[in-house]
């Protein structure tokens, strides 16, 4: 039983991993929906959602599977520092490496010097945690966009400051908008069990009635992050109880519903 | 590292607090429907005390009736059962209105038989204001014996008499000799009664009666010889019973 409670603590570990991406009938479709965005002569993307919606494991899926047939760039962390920010565009795209500072006019120099020599495949730049790039450097984002040497897919956190970032920079240009939203209550159940089994966790699965994921939804309004982060400790919660016998006292045949809302006191998602 | 039971001790404060609102609803509902209800018994309480006190303000006419014309027979305690007996008090009545031979006029008070028929009370009225005007100008004895009772007085006079003679002798009813003939004999007068007999008799032959007082007369007269004589004859002719009676009445010396 202890072992039961730790591999299914760890399935639930928040890790960005391509290969812990769930196919989810509805995610799927926004998969599809942007892979068929970025085939299009677009000058930018704009990929947002919530927080914990899973946008960061959807990026890591869709470099993996992009990678494979065409030239694309995943910049995971924000590289905030502008000079660092070209040269890194410079080495990637053009491989030209920079030792010394390299300003936005150089660079737009190198690109157009590019653009009469060669005419491949347009890169594709994915650039996550966007809404962290300044207001200036991302007006020189849609510069280089302009250029239609690089394509640009740029994912955002969905607040409200965003929604201006996104009206002033990318208003006027051609770019497609791709929204991710938190589960429904079944596609939480989905999600959880598609998690367990890939992990091989099956008794676990049958733990989770639907009252259960009821509950956890409740408690996580659908967010895949919360939703980790809840079932990671419940499940700690479950090996310490197990440590401590006192695990009998609970009826392990399904998920109670008591660990889950003191799982979520512990999280900080019920505040007593 | 989890302190599960501080964390078993949040969770009982976290049940304890998310029941309070639900505590609090049910707690204020019940209160309200208590509220409700006290205040509804208090209205009905109150209505039932206007109630009775405006029936008890309204005048009882049953009551008033009793107290006009107490009457033991009419009064009967709600709980108690009214049973009917037969009562001979009529015999009484009939025995002392027999004796006295007089008939009595009493005013009878009928106060509710009036409120239930206002014409007839017009009529009573009409009557009644008659009557007192009538009164009013009799003097005060008079009116005190007319408030008590009506005498009538029979008498029967010698003019009375006179005027049935005169009735006789336009019509010639044998009826009216033999009724003259009958008073004579009670006034004493047996001559006149022997002659109206014999007038009766000589119009009709068959009258018992006349026959009687003819030879009754003739007795009073001192003619009982005579008067045995007739009767044999009478009763020869209609072998009347009284006739016979009256024959041995006078041969035994009962009659004179």
């Amino acid at each position: 039983m202890d072992n039961i409670f730790l591999n299914s603590k760890n399935v639930f570990l928040d890790v960005i991993n391509n290969k812990d991406y769930i196919q989810l009938d509805r995610v799927s479709v926004i998969y599809q929906s942007l892979r068929d965005s970025i085939s299009k002569p677009l000058k930018m993307i704009l990929f947002y959602g919530k927080p914990g919606t899973g946008k960061s494991m959807f990026l890591s899926k869709l470099y993996n599977d992009l990678r494979q047939s065409q030239e694309v760039y995943l910049y995971s962390t924000p590289i905030l520092d502008e000079s660092e920010f070209y040269k890194t565009l410079a080495q990637d795209i053009f491989k030209i490496k920079h030792d010394a500072e390299l300003n936005f006019t150089q660079f737009m120099a190198i690109v157009k010097h590019k653009e009469e020599e060669d005419s491949k495949e347009t890169p594709i730049i994915i650039l996550d945690e966007a809404q962290l790039y300044s207001q200036n450097l991302m007006e020189k984002i849609r510069l280089v966009s302009d250029t239609r040497k690089v394509k640009f897919l740029i994912t955002l956190h969905k607040t409200e400051k965003e929604d201006i970032i996104a009206k002033e920079h990318f208003q006027t240009r051609i770019w497609e908008t791709i929204e991710l939203q938190n589960a429904t209550s079944e596609e939480l159940k989905m999600y959880i069990q598609k998690k367990l089994m890939q992990a091989n966790c099956f008794d676990s699965v049958h733990m989770f009635t639907t009252k259960a994921v009821n509950r956890i939804h409740s408690l996580t309004n659908g967010n895949y992050r919360d939703t980790n982060k809840l079932l990671y400790t419940l499940f700690d919660l479950y090996t310490v109880y197990e440590k401590e016998n006192k695990v009998s006292a609970l009826k392990t045949n399904y998920i109670s519903i008591k660990m889950i809302e003191m799982s979520a006191i512990h999280t900080g998602l019920i505040n007593v | 590292m989890f302190n599960t039971t501080e964390l078993e001790k949040q969770w009982l404060q976290y049940k304890i607090k998310s029941y309070i609102p639900y505590l609090i609803i049910s707690l204020s509902l019940l209160i309200i429907i208590l509220i409700v209800y006290f205040f509804k018994f208090d209205m009905e309480k109150s209505s039932t005390n206007i109630q009775t006190s405006i029936i008890k303000s309204k005048p009882n006419p049953k009551k008033e009736i009793v107290q006009i014309k107490p009457s033991p027979h009419i009064l009967v305690e709600d709980n108690k059962k009214v049973q009917l007996l037969p009562s001979l008090d009529f015999m009484k009545k009939m025995q002392n209105a027999s004796q006295l031979h007089r008939p009595t006029v009493k005013s009878i008070q009928r106060p509710h038989i009036s409120d239930i028929r206002p014409k007839e009370e017009t009529k009573h009225a009409k009557r009644k204001k008659i009557i007192q005007d009538n009164i009013e100008e009799l003097p005060q004895e008079s009116k005190k014996d007319i408030d008590k009772t009506i005498n009538i007085e029979r008498k029967n006079t010698q003019k009375d008499i006179y005027d049935i003679i005169k009735r006789f002798k336009k019509n010639n009813n044998p009826v009216l000799s033999l009724f003259i003939a009958k008073k004579y004999y009670e006034l004493g007068n047996y001559k006149q009664a022997y002659n109206y007999a014999l007038i009766t008799n000589e119009i009709n032959k068959d009258i018992d009666d006349s026959w009687i007082i003819f030879t009754k007369s003739l007795v009073k007269l001192g003619n009982k010889d005579k008067a045995l004589d007739i009767l044999k004859q009478y009763i020869e002719h209609s072998h009347s019973n009284s006739a016979k009676i009256l024959r041995k009445e006078i041969q035994s010396g009962k009659f004179k």
